[in-house]
């Protein structure tokens, strides 16, 4: 069946009607601007208990046709760690890889000179995980029941649409910005047949509820939309013991008996409460909105946080924390 | 005896007028405006005679506003008000008074001043073909004058530039001003001395107008057969003008002809206008109506009706109708009670629409039959409308009152059902769904104004006003209602900002004073208050501005004037869209402030030609720019989060050669100009905090504008622009971004580097119209035809640069062998308006 879309059949002729009136010329132009030179791009992460691993290239002038970043490696790269420490990185496969492992707390600085470049710098300092209290199922609402497969006209199997309202407790560290990045990963886990199936979820945060005060609202938190991943930071509930709400929707397929199709053996959600570093918060905060605006004439332009001297890109650090919620079916 | 009557007289008029305009005010400005009235009236002799009246068009009997009056005797002069009134107070003697109006004959009156005297004088109008000669000339933007960073357009000369469409428009003329600049093609946007598009106040007969676009700034809601009157002030405001940052435009509407039923048909390619005018029961009340409407709906039904039926078959079958017009009524009535007494009653009523409906039948099968139908309504304008009464209290001191209501919404309706209905086994299943936005602002206004020539040297004017704000921030409405297998599922959600409510309070008081033959000054205070969700902000503004005068023909001015502004304008920074909303300052939103200095030097050439070079220098703070990534398209919730807070400064050198009378008219003007912004409040910062081009940042703009009237049958008119390009931003550099390590998913991409806002320059700007009149006398009128031609050589000017990629064929030896592309990566850009021809047709009666 097809079905028609409101939007379109009104949006459609009205567009033609302005296309009259508004007779417009699109043609192909010389650019007079500044050719700007191609920069050097860093693109590293500090992580407990991984490697260092830096990847540098070069940027590219917007008007190159170029379909790729030059990697840069004939660089010199140093990182010293809480100005003791001092390795020089080694190239390996097109990234430059040390042997050092961050921890929590440690600051760490990268310098790194290419030829014929000035030298490019910057520093992080690896942040403490995150306070996870608890995590837990706060309630589950059944919002609808459709046919999912219909076979011969008849109703093969059902799919019910739950949300779910979760509650992350955490107590954030008092007295310093703390930033985060929160993600939900759903499992499926199907032994029988050794495979699980498990992708991110779009959700989005309700709100900080604070637990040390009755439960009262402190306020919204990062975006209202549906996202993957939430950066947010505790302007809020600095200091605070807080339960962060979010919904996730769920859907449960029941399949009529006799069907050969199988069903999971184990639900469960991977929650990652991602402590950032405040260049990795800002980084990715731009990062997503630039995203988002390339091709809005009607929004403002985002410029990309960089904390590279002499560069561009992000030398950042997280930290992981995860907490598994298991489901019962 | 005479003088102490004098002063209890005053004083009496003093506390009048305190006890009902000022009851609740300042006690501190009523001390100030009381002493500066009694120190003035100390200065009074029983040597000195006032002598008012009103200056008309003998022809029509609409007023004349600064009209000049000028004693050769004393050298002294004035102007007449917006009302027509003049008053001006001189030794007692010989009088040689002069009279001038542009347009018009000179009229002399030579007599003995011997008592306060009242003459009233009906200009006859000029000998077309000839040139007028006048002496001792006096306009208020001109040489004697002290005013500065002003123009006055007239009318007339502001309907010979040739438009888009054939339109005449007020604001397009203005853009062609030196120190104004337009913002993106086609636009009404006005960026006045590097300030932004909000910081302009359109005043429509003394209230402003808050929304003056229609379809999205390509036409401005002044429909030039209505208007009188229209003076620019870019800088050195008068004391009575205050609430915005860089520009006011006080429009004046004609009032109507007293004498004779008069009227105007024209006819254009987009728009028809229709203007009448004329006496009601007698001499004593006129009225004057004008109405304009656009018929791109009514052009546009045969294409939609046709694309509807292109669709039908297969089981399908619909109807279409769309469309969007604009239109504009102005009406006004004036009644004269006495000499003393008149009364106006103004209106203006605006809209732009869009609306479409559909509906749609289709069926699938014989057991199945779907149906949709839909309907979207969005509509933006304003009401504008006032009542004034004129009082002269006596020939010294004019009053005018004012009770006004303005008011801009925008609304918006989308809604539709889309149904299926099933034989066996029977089923109806639909889905409603309806989403509503509305917003707005409205005012409600008291204010008094006095006009007071108490002395030659003198020439005072103040006033008092209050306005009643309700800010509608914009409330949307969902509801959906599904019905399917028997259960109906409804929601109903809205979310928005409740309105906003706040009292905005001013005073005034500026002088005009004469020291000697070569200096005048105009001294003046502005002080408002403005009180919003129990914070309350004020503001003492000085003005004060000086002409030296060299000889009659050359002066030398300087200025300094400080604004405030308590309301900003939601809006893209590239378009104007009715969805541009105004919001008050708040807690955390400051008001903004300004501070102008400017200087300049002015030449009468043989009373044709008005030269000038005008430097300015304007600081600007707490101005709000938004921030990376925000855009207000539909939501204006949370609206004080998306804005940062900053300052601004600009500062250039305007010239301007005006010549407003005669065969050929016209003003040649080029003005160098830079405007820059800084936003490094910490948590506030835009471009790092580093200082980076305002968005109109346009280095050189030069205009040209000149009109020729061969004979009566023939005028010809023409336009000529060119100016640097404006400022975009755009990512030259793009570099690799990769995942964050540990998510689930890995991904590269080509993330894009701006260096700074603004970094961009757009090609330069430049564009030639003309325009041609052929008039022919007719029984009863005059028809004339009017061909123009907007961008005569059809330049492609940029409206939009952007990057892109095009796919080009790989020449291959092989015959046979498929085609291989590869790409390129160029840089587009997007022109409106090319060559665009039109034709108007049109009877005067």
């Amino acid at each position: 069946m097809v079905k028609r879309n409101t939007m379109k059949n009104i949006i459609f002729p009205l567009l033609a009607l302005a296309m009259l009136v508004l007779a417009s010329c699109e043609k192909e132009i010389e650019f007079n601007g500044e050719i700007t030179k191609p920069l050097v791009t860093v693109n590293s992460y500090l992580i407990p208990d991984s490697t260092v691993r830096v990847i540098v290239s070069k940027s590219r002038f917007f008007l190159d046709s170029k379909n790729y970043f030059e990697r840069i490696e004939n660089a010199t790269m140093n990182i010293v760690v809480n100005d003791g420490y001092t390795e020089t990185l080694k190239l390996s496969a097109g990234t430059y890889v040390g042997n050092y492992k961050p921890q929590p707390g440690d600051s760490v600085a990268l310098l790194i000179k290419v030829p014929g470049e000035d030298e490019v710098r910057s520093s992080a300092v690896v942040p403490m995980p995150s306070n996870i209290i608890s995590i837990d199922t706060l309630s589950r609402k059944e919002i609808e029941r459709y046919p999912a497969e219909m076979y011969n006209d008849s109703v093969i199997s059902w799919m019910t649409h739950y949300e779910l309202e979760m509650g992350l407790r955490i107590k954030d560290p008092a007295q310093q910005k703390n930033f985060y990045r929160l993600s939900i990963l759903f499992n499926e886990e199907y032994t029988n047949f050794d495979f699980s199936n498990r992708y991110y979820l779009y959700f989005n945060l309700q709100g900080v509820t604070n637990e040390t005060s009755g439960g009262s609202l402190l306020g919204l938190i990062g975006e209202e939309n549906q996202k993957a991943f939430h950066l947010f930071s505790d302007d809020v509930f600095d200091g605070k013991d807080v339960i962060i709400r979010f919904k996730v929707n769920e859907y449960k397929m029941e399949r009529k008996p006799g069907s050969e199709d199988p069903t999971p053996s184990q639900i469960s959600y991977i929650i990652n409460l991602q402590s950032l570093n405040r260049a990795t918060y800002l980084y990715l905060k731009s990062k997503d909105a630039s995203g988002d605006v390339v091709s809005d004439f009607f929004t403002e332009p985002v410029q990309i946080y960089t904390n590279i001297s002499n560069g561009i890109g992000i030398f950042g650090a997280i930290t992981n924390n995860t907490k598994t919620l298991y489901m019962n079916r | 005896m005479y003088l102490f009557l004098h002063i209890l007289f005053l004083i009496k008029c003093t506390f009048c007028f305190f006890d009902y305009t000022l009851n609740n005010y300042n006690y501190l400005m009523k001390k100030i405006i009381l002493m500066l009235m009694l120190v003035l009236s100390t200065g009074l002799s029983a040597q000195f005679y006032t002598i008012s009246g009103y200056l008309t068009d003998g022809k029509s009997g609409e007023s004349l506003i600064n009209a000049s009056v000028f004693d050769h005797r004393s050298r002294k002069g004035t102007v007449s008000n917006e009302y027509g009134f003049f008053s001006i107070t001189l030794p007692a003697g010989e009088t040689q008074l002069q009279f001038t109006y542009v347009g018009f004959q000179t009229e002399q009156r030579n007599f003995t001043l011997r008592k306060d005297t009242v003459i009233n004088i009906r200009f006859q109008e000029s000998i077309t073909l000839q040139e007028i000669t006048v002496t001792g000339h006096q306009k208020i933007t001109g040489v004697q004058s002290t005013q500065m960073s002003a123009v006055e357009v007239p009318i007339a000369q502001i309907k010979t530039v040739p438009t888009l469409f054939g339109e005449a428009d007020l604001i397009k003329a203005l853009q062609l001003l030196p120190g104004v600049q337009a913002g993106s093609e086609g636009s009404t946007g006005m960026y006045v001395r590097g300030g932004g598009p909000d910081e302009n106040l359109f005043l429509l007969d003394g209230i402003p107008v808050y929304n003056i676009n229609h379809m999205a700034g390509f036409f401005s809601v002044f429909n030039p057969d209505a208007v009188k009157n229209v003076t620019l002030y870019k800088g050195n405001f008068p004391a009575r003008f205050g609430g915005r940052l860089s520009s006011v435009i006080d429009v004046r509407m004609n009032d109507g002809n007293n004498k004779e039923i008069r009227g105007n048909l024209s006819v254009g390619i987009i728009s028809s206008k229709l203007n009448i005018e004329g006496p009601l029961f007698s001499e004593k009340t006129t009225f004057n109506v004008s109405a304009r409407r656009t018929y791109f709906d009514i052009l546009a039904q045969p294409i939609l009706a046709a694309v509807a039926k292109a669709e039908q078959g297969d089981g399908y079958d619909g109807s279409l109708s769309a469309g969007y017009y604009f239109y504009d009524l102005n009406g006004k009535i004036s009644h004269k009670f006495s000499d003393t007494d008149r009364l106006y009653l103004s209106l203006y009523m605006g809209d732009d629409a869009i609306y479409a409906k559909f509906r749609s039948r289709y069926r699938e099968t014989d057991q199945l039959k779907s149906t949709e139908h839909g309907k979207l309504d969005w509509d933006w304008g304003n009401i504008v409308t006032s009542a004034r009464w004129n009082h002269v209290i006596n020939n010294r001191l004019f009053m005018n009152s004012t009770l006004a209501y303005t008011r801009y919404r925008f609304n918006l309706y989308v809604g539709s059902r889309s149904e299926e209905i099933r034989k066996n086994p029977p089923s109806n299943t639909y889905t409603d769904y309806m989403v509503g936005y509305k917003s707005g602002i409205e005012d409600y206004t008291a204010k008094v104004d006095f006009d007071y020539a108490p002395h030659p040297d003198h020439d005072v004017k103040f006033g008092a006003n209050y306005t009643y704000h309700t800010f509608r921030p914009g409330v949307s409405v969902a509801r959906n209602e599904i019905k399917y297998n028997n259960e109906i599922i409804k929601t109903d959600t809205m979310i928005g900002d409740k309105n906003v409510f706040s009292h905005e309070t001013m005073a005034y008081a500026e002088d005009n004073i004469s020291l000697g033959y070569a200096l005048k000054l105009n001294v003046g205070l502005h002080y408002s208050v403005f009180n919003v969700q129990r914070e309350t902000y004020h503001s003492l503004q000085p003005r004060i501005s000086m002409r030296w005068l060299l000889n009659d023909r050359l002066s030398v001015k300087a200025g300094y004037a400080a604004m405030s502004q308590y309301v900003h304008l939601l809006s893209n920074s590239s378009v104007s869209l009715p969805t541009d909303l105004w919001v008050p300052v708040t807690k955390r939103i400051e008001p903004m402030r300004s501070h102008q200095y400017s200087a300049g030097i002015f030449y009468n050439f043989r009373d044709l030609i008005d030269f000038s070079v005008e430097g300015y220098y304007k600081s600007m703070h707490n101005l709000i720019e938004y921030r990376d990534g925000a855009s207000f398209l539909g939501s204006t919730t949370g609206w004080e989060d998306k804005v940062a807070m900053g300052d601004g400064w600009a500062y250039g050198l305007e010239v301007l050669a005006q010549k407003s009378f005669g065969k050929t008219t016209g003003w040649i003007g080029y003005t160098w100009a830079k405007a820059e912004r800084k936003f490094d409040r910490p948590g506030q910062e835009i471009n790092y905090g580093r200082v980076f081009p305002a968005k109109y940042d346009r280095r050189h703009d030069f205009s040209l504008v000149l009109s020729h009237k061969f004979s009566d049958r023939f005028d010809l008119s023409g336009t000529w622009v060119i100016s640097s390009g404006n400022t975009g931003t755009l990512a030259l550099q793009q570099f690799e971004g990769t995942s964050v390590p540990g998510d689930d998913y890995t991904w590269q991409s080509d993330l894009n580097h701006i260096s700074s806002r603004n970094n961009y320059r757009f090609n330069p700007y430049h564009r030639m119209d003309i325009g041609m009149n052929f008039h022919k006398q007719k029984t009863n009128g005059v028809r004339t035809w009017n061909i123009s031609i907007y961008n005569l050589y059809n330049n492609n000017n940029p409206f939009m640069v952007y990057p892109s990629e095009t796919w080009e064929p790989v020449p291959s030896t092989n015959p046979g062998q498929y085609t291989e592309y590869t790409s390129r990566k160029v840089f587009k850009q997007i022109s409106i308006f090319p060559i665009m021809p039109s034709l108007t047709y049109s009877y005067k009666w």
